[in-house]
């Protein structure tokens, strides 16, 4: 019995890592191919036995990228960085309202719409980019920064609603409570005890929000044509079907749209964790 | 610590009697409610509600994309589709393409949640990796596997051959029965780390003391998982999958920058059909794509209409 016990602790031992060093192959593996790829010499890239170290890594492909003079990568990133932001700033504003309404007040179907929030960020692009596409062609809106800020707040916005909603209701409605008493009205009570609180959750929010629009690909590839609007996915895109073999500059311009995607993404997550606890130790 | 998290999840309870009986109720809370909803309400009904009716308006008409009218043929668009011998086959592949990629996902992701869950050290940093492509770009993403699975830079075919797992490349994007393979890689290897985190998040409140009992009754490991760890995962693990699901059958990005649906029409999923008749066929014909776009509408329903019951249960069985 005790032999057996041992030995069933051994093989799952053994099982776990081998478990372990697989997935964490399988998922650095490629990541670190693409990273390689990117400082690599363009001679070393299309070579008939691959080589998995490079000794004189260069910057050629990442300055390729900025050279480019069809690919336009500066004006992508603004495009990028500009429609994320005003998308964000947006929702995370409207989400704000809209969090403290269904978390905080009673008024009839409250319920009924906080599910609705939920069931609207499940309804997939598929469905919608057909009639947007219209709709922001009968605005004028195609091809436009702004367009894309308002098509982008379709899934940020119930995004950010639920996940504010979801941390305001954590907070004790007792603080609040007692700021009314010491002669608050309800939305200082709000602005004063709650928001600060829920800081941490709103730059989660803020963080997730920015990284779903920053990483989305369906409505730019239809709604946008020129430099004017298009944002880093797109116009990597079009370098796919444009130059195939460019995989030098590709693997650079891939990474370093990653970078602020992955950063912000365990940014995002420290936040979640720290917010939960911190909330848990002062209630 | 565990105190105050039970007070906080307690849905409704106490906080709903201190609030119903609070004397500091505004009598124009229902204004106020209803007026700080207005923003997003205005953006849930006019970019989502509203679409979602017009895509079924323009299934009915005839609209093409550079044509300003849109004269009404009713259900016209719909026969063609259906009697036009494509729309079948490609359910089939989008049902294939989530069925397994959700099956695959699934089984990676308890596994390596199961493992994430014990103590070792480093199993932090590990965590850490193993939600890497989870947080990539889908772009990104793809770029990378499409070096891996490019011919002439070829590293993918070099190491299966050294390790005499196959003997000559493997094509990966360019033949038709490697096609959907390859996209169900790619697809999986960005969406196995929400079911690691999601399990992991259930796995983790389970007390020690639960196993060892199961131990000292003399379950054995694969006893303890059943008995121990899928029932306590259960409600997380459901809606994961439902989640999962709906977000697999409407793949656009992976697929379209992977093979475009092709070759031929080896990876056209119905998001994939619905683009291409829309923007990239002959004609663009936008009614055609919206009937791909609106008949998997029933499809996300159900999938919806299961993810209520099972978020409506585990809220029940936590209440």
């Amino acid at each position: 019995m005790t032999l057996g016990l041992k030995w069933e602790r051994r093989i799952k031992v053994i099982a776990g890592a081998l478990w372990m060093i697989f997935i964490l192959t399988w998922v650095l593996f490629p990541t670190y191919w693409i990273a390689l790829a990117s400082f690599k010499h363009p001679k070393d890239l299309a070579v008939r036995i691959p080589l998995f170290w490079t000794t004189e890594p260069t910057l050629m492909s990442y300055r390729g990228l900025f050279t480019q003079p069809f690919l336009q990568f500066e004006r992508l990133t603004l495009n990028s960085l500009t429609v994320s932001l005003g998308a964000t700033f947006l929702s995370v504003v409207i989400a704000v309202f809209a969090g403290l309404a269904l978390a905080r007040l009673k008024f009839p179907g409250r319920q009924r719409l906080g599910m609705a929030v939920f069931f609207a960020y499940l309804v997939p692009p598929v469905l919608l980019f057909i009639p947007l596409y219209v709709v922001m062609a009968a605005f004028k809106l195609i091809d436009s920064r702004l367009g894309l800020v308002l098509v982008y707040s379709s899934f940020t916005v119930p995004f950010c609603v639920w996940m504010l909603r979801g941390y305001f209701h954590n907070i004790p409605v007792e603080l609040e409570e007692c700021a009314m008493i010491d002669g608050c009205t309800r939305v200082g009570a709000w602005v004063r005890i709650v928001l600060p609180l829920a800081s941490p959750g709103i730059a989660a929010a803020a963080i997730f929000a920015f990284t779903l629009a920053w990483n989305e690909f369906l409505y730019a590839y239809i709604l946008t044509e020129t430099a004017n609007a298009q944002t880093m996915p797109i116009g990597l895109a079009s370098f796919i079907q444009l130059d195939v073999y460019r995989w030098g500059e590709l693997s650079a311009g891939a990474l370093l749209m990653a970078i602020p995607a992955v950063v912000l993404y365990f940014l995002g997550q420290r936040f979640v964790v720290a917010g939960l606890t911190g909330g848990a130790v002062k209630g | 610590m565990t105190q105050a998290g039970a007070e906080r999840t307690d849905p409704g309870g106490t906080r709903g009697m201190t609030d119903s009986k609070s004397r500091l109720r505004l009598p124009t809370e229902t204004v106020l409610g209803i007026a700080l909803m207005i923003p997003a309400l205005a953006i849930i009904i006019g970019l989502i509600g509203y679409p979602t009716l017009y895509a079924i308006w323009i299934s009915l008409h005839t609209k093409l994309l550079a044509v300003r009218d849109m004269p009404f043929v009713g259900l016209e668009n719909y026969v063609t589709v259906l009697s036009q011998g494509n729309f079948w086959p490609a359910m089939g592949r989008t049902i294939y393409f989530t069925v397994v990629s959700v099956a695959i996902k699934v089984c990676i992701g308890m596994a390596t949640a199961l493992v994430l869950n014990e103590n070792w050290p480093g199993q932090g940093l590990a965590r850490a990796a193993v939600l890497l492509p989870w947080a990539l770009p889908p772009l990104t993403a793809v770029v990378t596997w499409r070096f891996l699975f490019n011919d002439t830079t070829n590293v993918l075919n070099y190491i299966l051959i050294k390790a005499h797992l196959i003997e000559k490349p493997i094509l990966w994007l360019a033949k038709a029965e490697y096609a959907m393979p390859s996209a169900i890689i790619v697809g999986v290897w960005q969406g196995f780390p929400f079911f690691a985190i999601t399990l992991l998040a259930g796995l983790s409140p389970i007390p020690d003391d639960l196993y060892d009992a199961a131990k000292v009754d003399g379950a054995g490991i694969i006893h303890r998982f059943l008995y121990v760890s899928l029932p306590a995962v259960f409600p997380v693990l459901m809606v994961a999958l439902t989640l999962s699901t709906i977000w697999t059958f409407n793949q656009f990005t992976v697929i379209w920058l992977l093979t475009q649906g092709g070759p031929g029409e080896a990876t056209t999923t119905l998001p994939i059909a619905a683009y291409q008749h829309a923007f990239v066929a002959g004609s663009k014909n936008l009614s055609r794509g919206a009937v791909y776009a609106v008949l998997t509408f029933p499809v996300l329903v159900i999938l919806v209409l299961l993810l209520n019951h099972f978020i409506s249960s585990r809220e029940e069985t936590e209440a």
